[in-house]
């Protein structure tokens, strides 16, 4: 079962360092009590909290949401299963505010376009996208296992693995350059 | 309250200074390593660092940092940093035995498990703070539990310090404790009041007055909402 512990307060994620398990924010904000106020937050939108699976089945009629992966700050995402092909994919959804500028919409649809013509083993495949009450998504391929990032950080990869791992990615890149798309996101870690 | 020693050489303040360098040093090891240093030279520099602030005065340069003991050690180890490892390099061989000694063995494995994010040095130094505060506050209530036989109860009741939650209902509780439901809710104020109080304690040992400890609890609280 690969869902993520989550904290039963806020509902997201639990990090690693969570103390004992416990929720570090929450558990903080609980030591605050009601005497203190919390004051300004360093930034004024919401932090987009991660709906749950069961809050998620109801715009998504046609997949099956096993779980919750991951979240970062372009979204959170979830293991699903179409469940006319029943197929396994990856649904990624956008925090709402995201909707708030009116260019993003048109954006969002020619960046998924983009992505939808890049049939190649080391590029994720794209397989829908569009609102669903209101909320970007994406359903992609699913691909298991670590991110290069997270695998990097293990310090375990040795050299002779990493270089392993290089081509492939160029090959990926070159593939999409050569359907007039660039990353602009490549960068060494 | 190490602060407000002002750098006295009181035993007792150098021994609450002593206590906090053993309960903090993980941030610093953090802050070190993600400033780019290797793990070797970054244990080398967290010990090397913690056994100059004892040895030197370093605590009167607090006022700067207003009251906390966080934001000194991390203006006080960014400058070491800045100045001092190069010649302290240059020096090493057959150098002394540093006065004061961590056992940093978990250090690199702790540090290989943190998010591969695009996370400053300053902000994962202020989480880790946060975070290892927080572990010593649950230690610390753990312990008080433990020697009133009450380890079962803590266990038990421990989630319930977040908030109120429907995955925990009273009432399974009481079940699994042999208690009655209002003995719980008992137990769970019982148990929120002590951590609070804990909470505040600990704060109020990297604080200069009882009266930063509010603001410094708002400061860490923002710190970790910033994920």
């Amino acid at each position: 079962m690969d869902t993520k512990r989550i904290c039963p307060a806020c509902q997201r994620p639990l990090t690693g360092d969570a103390p004992q398990g416990l929720c570090p924010e929450c558990l903080l904000k609980a030591g605050l009590g009601s005497g203190v106020s919390i004051g300004e937050t360093k930034s004024a939108q919401p932090k987009f909290i991660a709906p749950s699976p069961l809050e998620l089945a109801g715009r998504f009629p046609q997949l099956e949401i096993l779980g919750f992966i991951g979240q970062g700050g372009m979204g959170a995402v979830y293991k699903a299963r179409q469940k006319q092909l029943d197929r396994i994919v990856a649904l990624k959804i956008l925090p709402p505010s995201i909707g708030d500028d009116p260019a993003f919409e048109e954006r969002f649809a020619r960046e998924a376009k983009a992505m939808a013509k890049l049939d190649h083993p080391g590029i994720v495949t794209i397989h829908d996208f569009g609102q669903a009450d209101g909320l970007f998504f994406f359903v992609m391929e699913f691909v298991d296992g670590v991110n290069l990032r997270q695998l990097l950080q293990t310090g375990r990869v040795s050299p002779r693995e990493a270089l392993a791992i290089v081509p492939q990615i160029c090959d990926a890149l070159q593939f999409a350059h050569d359907q007039g798309i660039v990353h602009r996101r490549a960068r060494p870690i | 309250m190490v602060l407000s020693a002002g750098g006295s050489d009181s035993t007792r303040a150098r021994e609450a200074l002593s206590r906090l360098c053993q309960t903090y040093w993980y941030p610093l090891y953090a802050y070190v390593r993600r400033r780019g240093h290797s793990p070797q030279d970054a244990e080398d520099l967290t010990q090397e660092f913690f056994a100059r602030l004892l040895q030197h005065n370093w605590v009167a340069l607090a006022d700067r940092s207003k009251g906390r003991f966080r934001s000194f050690l991390l203006m006080v180890l960014s400058r070491f940093l800045a100045n001092e490892w190069d010649k302290i390099r240059a020096q090493r061989r057959g150098g002394g035995v540093p006065m004061f000694s961590l056992t940093m063995d978990t250090a690199e494995t702790r540090y290989c498990l943190e998010p591969a994010t695009t996370t400053s040095p300053e902000d994962l130094f202020e989480r880790k703070w946060a975070v290892t505060l927080l572990d010593q506050v649950l230690v610390a209530l753990h312990d008080e539990y433990h020697k009133a036989g009450k380890t079962a109860v803590f266990e038990a009741l421990k989630p319930c310090l977040v908030g109120p939650s429907k995955a925990q209902p009273y009432q399974v509780l009481a079940a699994r404790l042999g208690m009655t439901e209002g003995a719980v809710k008992v137990a769970v104020h019982r148990l929120r009041e002590r951590y609070r109080l804990r909470l505040k304690k600990e704060v109020s040992q990297t604080v200069a007055s009882p009266s930063d400890v509010d603001s410094e609890l708002r400061h860490l609280f923002r710190v970790l909402a910033r994920g």
